[in-house]
């Protein structure tokens, strides 16, 4: 499903690269769980940001799905992002002036889904994640762990292949933190492809693969 | 989606109140001023585009053809329609002729002096399109004692009940019957008129027939387009045909042309006519001013609108991760500024509806916002979203730029717009165009006061003047004169063909020791008193005087202009003798020389002036000895109903004539200062807003500088700073575009004022107080926070 061949990611600051990720050669399958661990730093989310392709990789190849990435335009970018690939942040990143229901709508919006069939759609993710009291909340108006939900909600709302987890349970308390995983893990067992990032050991044994960084390169 | 976006933009709206407020007010004012303007532009450029195939319409000019005061005039004679239809019928489709006039209108027991009382050819409504609401086309003006009148004028004299057949009486002795009502109320048009009569009945004098008694206009319709310029061939041939023995009398020609029907109402090279005039400068300049209030209404709007997106780049990112394109970025963008936009529209016309009507009086006209024109709907539509893109185009483009990964980075750095030079420029341009207005402004009123205190040689305080505008009270002037030269109130009273900036004809002089030459002067005909009522000078000889009767045919005054261009002094000119060609026919000898006065207006130079005794008045002045002014008019009005008796007194303060002379100067400067006014609050409005927003992104840096022992002087100083410097910029990029326009500007008056550095000066220190007003609240506001609350935040 995912391939990296030889990739790397630098920041050129006037004359001198700054590597962010080196050589990363990488394999993940339709179904796994995935887990990236590695210290502060050490090129986690950069490469997370590059397999949901909101960034471009310096170097090497990418394949999804055996199509090459890396040689696509900006637009077949957004294209398969916003068809293929589910996202989630540690601190949510919801969008503050729309309530529950907007939020779950928009990608819908995006997708151009027709009404009817969007009304249903939020009506479906919000009876899922016992969500339908609270539709017409704002974010501000809603605990971290059911702003985690919502996001969780949003990223799955369009049927994503894979979902990207950027530390979903780091700003989290354990109890919370405990429900966002069941629930991605349950996820994984309808099939989805998860990556998420994690500090936490605990967590990282709800996949089935860890992948350690290290100053941007692959432990073995 | 659109809904989605709806409420995006209401939600920030509502979020943001301050930085909307000044935003929409902004928009707002911008776009009141561009719809006033707009209306009243369209209204000045809608003239006379009425009529069927205007294109093929034309007045005929005479043009006086001396290549040193070269004019066109609008009056023509009776003979010439006649002779252009039956002269050149392959080019010449119809003629008609219009005669402006005005009278004392009675009906029953209402009194009115109509001051557009005209005459026309009864082919008048076929030839033009003025819409008759009762009458027929074809017959209404068929006898010579008909008169057709407006709708307003029906209203005046006879409420709801129908005119027509109603006969009304004029000047006390003629009868018109009313065939018809028309109506010009929305019709703007170079003819204005109340009254219509019948031209027949005016063709009935002997002199209607003369080719020299040039009275009214006269109109044709060609045949086709080709035949404006083969018209102009053939003038030539045809004039010296009508008047060849004449000009070989006169030994001075005169030319003939035409004038198309839609550049009538913006000709201001036809100095003589009775066409109603607009002036195409104002038009340009106003435009101008349109497009630049305007322009920095969405200059501000961008400005803040960038300023605030900082903040929303993060749902911008967001957007982008759940499958936002950059195109629907974009189009959020843009449709949040068509919110606003449309939010302003909305306001803005509730303005104006509260503005026109000053306006109006303002400008003399009757502009008004005509909701049922779907035409206009739809414009309005346009200029919505085309405000709406140009205001939110940029940052729609910067926004949707934006890269989540930057964005969204879990450790929360965010997107800062930090110094973006454009914002700068902005801000800039905004205050150099406040500036340039605030120059125009104080050069314009410096000009009017310079207009107003010039000395103009003559005293036009405390004089009153009427109208001899009816034979009774021409004939009874002497009368006039001698009941109130009894009263204690009255200094002096004169009769004269013109006032000091009234009507000065221009005349052909033969001076007796110059041969068979001519020269032009203008003239003065007056009575005896006119020097003393006036207290103009007499700087050589002596004034007339009632002790000899011989002034009365012998006697002739110059002003020093015109014994200068005579090649004379003062004191060789008294004595010579000068024939006034046209009307006299023996010569008159100079008795004395007066000092130059402003005989016109301070936008031309003093002419060469000859003034004499004879009984051809259009005007009485009565000076007044100030005492008991309102005393003094009651008196004065008695013994005008005693030797005009019928007819409504009316007056008019000398001074006041004099300053409407520079009425549309006078517009001009309260337009410029309402204008600038708006300009800068404008700019303020987009200043505040941007410090506003950068005191908040350096809140962080205030704080840490203030915990590292900096003053609240210093921090103030050193946001003011920043800002400070764009002002300076505006000032040199204004002050020569200023210089140039105010120097073309001034050019228009013989008699102008220098523009001193002062005013450029003083414009500097306006737009500063204002800036520093501006950006120094926001500053002492910023410096004053508790710095712990400032780091924290972040
Ligand atoms: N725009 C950038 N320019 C330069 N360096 C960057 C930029 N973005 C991230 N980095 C650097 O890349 C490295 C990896 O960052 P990141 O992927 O966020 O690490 P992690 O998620 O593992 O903590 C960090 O050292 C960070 O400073
Ligand atoms: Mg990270």
């Amino acid at each position: 499903m995912i391939k990296l061949v030889n990739l790397d990611k630098y920041y050129k600051n006037k004359f001198i690269k700054t590597y962010v990720l080196r050589n990363i050669n990488l394999e993940i399958n339709e179904g796994e769980f995935v887990s990236i661990m590695g210290p502060s730093g050490s090129g986690k989310s950069t490469l997370l940001h590059i397999l949901g392709m909101l960034d471009s990789p310096s170097e090497g190849e990418y394949y999804f799905f055996n199509e090459p990435v890396h040689k696509m335009s900006e637009r077949q970018h957004s294209e398969l992002h916003k068809n293929h690939i589910g996202f989630v942040f540690q601190s949510y990143h919801l969008i503050d002036e729309l309530t529950v229901f907007e939020n779950l709508e928009t990608p819908l919006l995006y997708q151009k889904v027709k009404s009817s069939e969007r009304k249903a759609m939020v009506a479906d993710m919000l009876d899922r994640f016992k969500m339908v009291a609270k539709k017409d909340l704002f974010p501000n108006q809603l605990s971290g762990g059911q702003q985690q939900l919502v996001a969780i909600a949003r990223a799955i709302i369009s049927n994503p292949k894979i979902i990207l987890a950027d530390e979903p349970t780091g700003n989290l308390h354990t109890n919370q933190g405990k429900e966002i995983m069941d629930t991605l893990k349950k996820l994984n067992d309808e099939g989805k492809t998860i990556i998420q990032v994690t500090h936490s050991e605990e967590n990282a044994k709800y996949g089935n693969r860890i992948i350690n960084l290290m100053d941007g390169w692959i432990e073995k | 989606m659109f809904l989605n976006y709806l409420k995006i933009a209401l939600r920030n709206l509502a979020k943001n109140k301050l930085y909307s407020f000044i935003n929409i007010s902004g928009l707002a004012f911008g776009i009141t001023c561009f719809l006033l303007i707009s209306i009243y532009l369209n209204n000045e450029l809608s003239y006379d585009n009425f009529h069927n195939e205007p294109e093929k319409i034309f007045r005929i000019l005479r043009d006086n053809e001396d290549p040193d005061n070269h004019y066109l005039i609008g009056y023509t004679s009776g003979p010439y329609a006649n002779a252009l239809k039956n002269d050149y019928p392959s080019y010449i489709q119809s003629v008609t002729r219009v005669m402006a006039n005005d009278g004392v209108v009675d009906y029953k027991d209402k009194t009115f002096r109509e001051e557009r009382f005209f005459f026309a050819d009864s082919n008048f409504f076929e030839f033009f399109n003025f819409p008759l609401l009762i009458g027929d086309k074809k017959s209404v003006l068929t006898d010579a004692n008909n008169v057709i009148i407006s709708k307003e004028t029906a209203k005046k004299y006879f409420g709801d009940a129908n005119p027509v057949g109603e006969v009304i009486t004029v000047d006390k002795e003629m009868q018109f019957k009313i065939t018809g009502v028309f109506d010009n109320n929305n019709l703007n048009s170079h003819l204005k008129f109340d009254f219509l009569g019948s031209l027949l009945l005016i063709e009935k004098y002997r002199w209607f027939s003369g080719w020299w008694n040039n009275a009214l206009s006269t109109y044709i319709k060609v045949s086709n387009l080709n035949a404006e310029q083969k018209l102009k061939e053939l003038f030539p041939g045809f004039m010296d045909k009508y008047f060849g023995e004449d000009f070989k009398r006169i030994g001075n020609k005169i030319g003939l042309t035409i004038e198309p029907l839609e550049d009538i109402y913006f000709n201001n090279q036809t100095q003589f006519d009775f066409a109603d005039h607009g002036n195409k400068t104002s038009v340009y300049i106003f435009s101008v001013i349109a497009f630049f209030i305007l322009f920095i209404a969405c200059i501000n709007f961008m400005n803040l609108s960038i300023a605030v997106s900082a903040g929303r780049s993060k749902e911008v990112g967001l957007r982008k991760v759940i499958g936002a394109e950059k195109k629907n970025i974009a189009y959020q963008f843009i449709g949040e500024a068509i919110v606003y936009s449309s939010i302003a529209f909305v306001i803005s016309i509730l303005l104006l509806e509260i503005i026109l009507p000053y306006f109006n009086s303002f400008i003399g006209k009757t502009l008004f916002i005509n909701y049922g024109n779907i035409g206009l709907a739809l414009a309005s539509l346009i200029f919505i979203i085309i405000v709406g893109i140009t205001a939110g185009g940029y940052p729609a483009f910067v926004l949707s730029t934006v890269q989540p990964a930057k964005i969204l980075k879990d450790d929360g750095a965010s997107f800062k717009s930090g110094k973006s030079i454009l914002r700068r420029i902005l801000v800039v341009t905004q205050f150099a165009i406040s500036i340039i207005l605030i120059i125009g402004t104080i050069l314009i009123t410096k000009q009017m006061n310079y207009l107003s205190d010039a000395n103009l040689g003559f005293n036009k305080e405390q004089v009153v003047l009427l109208n001899v505008d009816n034979g009774t009270f021409r004939k009874n002037i002497p009368r006039f004169k001698e009941i109130l030269e009894r009263e204690s109130g009255v200094k002096s009273v004169t009769a004269m063909s013109g006032e000091p900036g009234g009507f000065h004809d221009n005349y052909a002089f033969k001076i007796e020791d110059k041969g068979e030459e001519y020269v032009r002067m203008r003239i003065l005909l007056c009575d005896e008193d006119y020097l003393k009522t006036f207290g103009i000078k007499v700087i050589e000889g002596r004034d007339f005087s009632e002790d000899f009767v011989t002034d009365q045919s012998e006697a002739m005054i110059l002003n020093e202009t015109a014994v200068k261009s005579l090649g004379w002094t003062p004191q060789t000119a008294v004595g010579k003798l000068i024939l006034i060609n046209f009307i006299e026919t023996t010569y008159r000898r100079v008795i004395g020389v007066v000092e130059d006065y402003n005989f016109t207006s301070l936008k031309n130079k003093i002419e060469p002036l000859a003034i004499a005794v004879r009984g051809d008045f259009r005007k009485a002045a009565v000076k007044l000895n100030g005492d008991d002014v309102k005393g003094t008019l009651k008196t004065i009005e008695k013994a005008y109903a005693s030797v005009s008796p019928g007819y409504p007194f009316e007056y008019e303060f000398l001074d006041e004539s004099f300053d409407k002379l520079y009425k549309s100067e006078h517009d001009a400067q309260i337009l410029f200062r309402n204008f600038s006014v708006t300009a800068i609050l404008i700019a303020c409005l987009g200043l505040l807003g941007l410090v506003m927003y950068s005191a908040e992104l350096k809140r962080k840096e205030i704080g840490i500088r203030k915990v590292l022992g900096a003053s609240v002087a210093g921090i103030v100083a050193l946001i003011t700073k920043e800002f400070l410097i764009l002002v300076v910029i505006a000032n040199f990029i204004a002050w020569p575009i200023s210089y140039y326009f105010m120097n073309e500007w001034l050019s228009d008056f013989a008699y102008k004022i220098n523009i001193g550095l002062e005013s450029f000066l003083i414009s500097a220190l306006i737009a500063f107080a204002i800036a520093v007003i501006t950006i120094g609240f926001q500053a002492i506001k910023a410096a004053l926070a508790n710095p712990v609350k400032s780091i924290k935040y972040e």
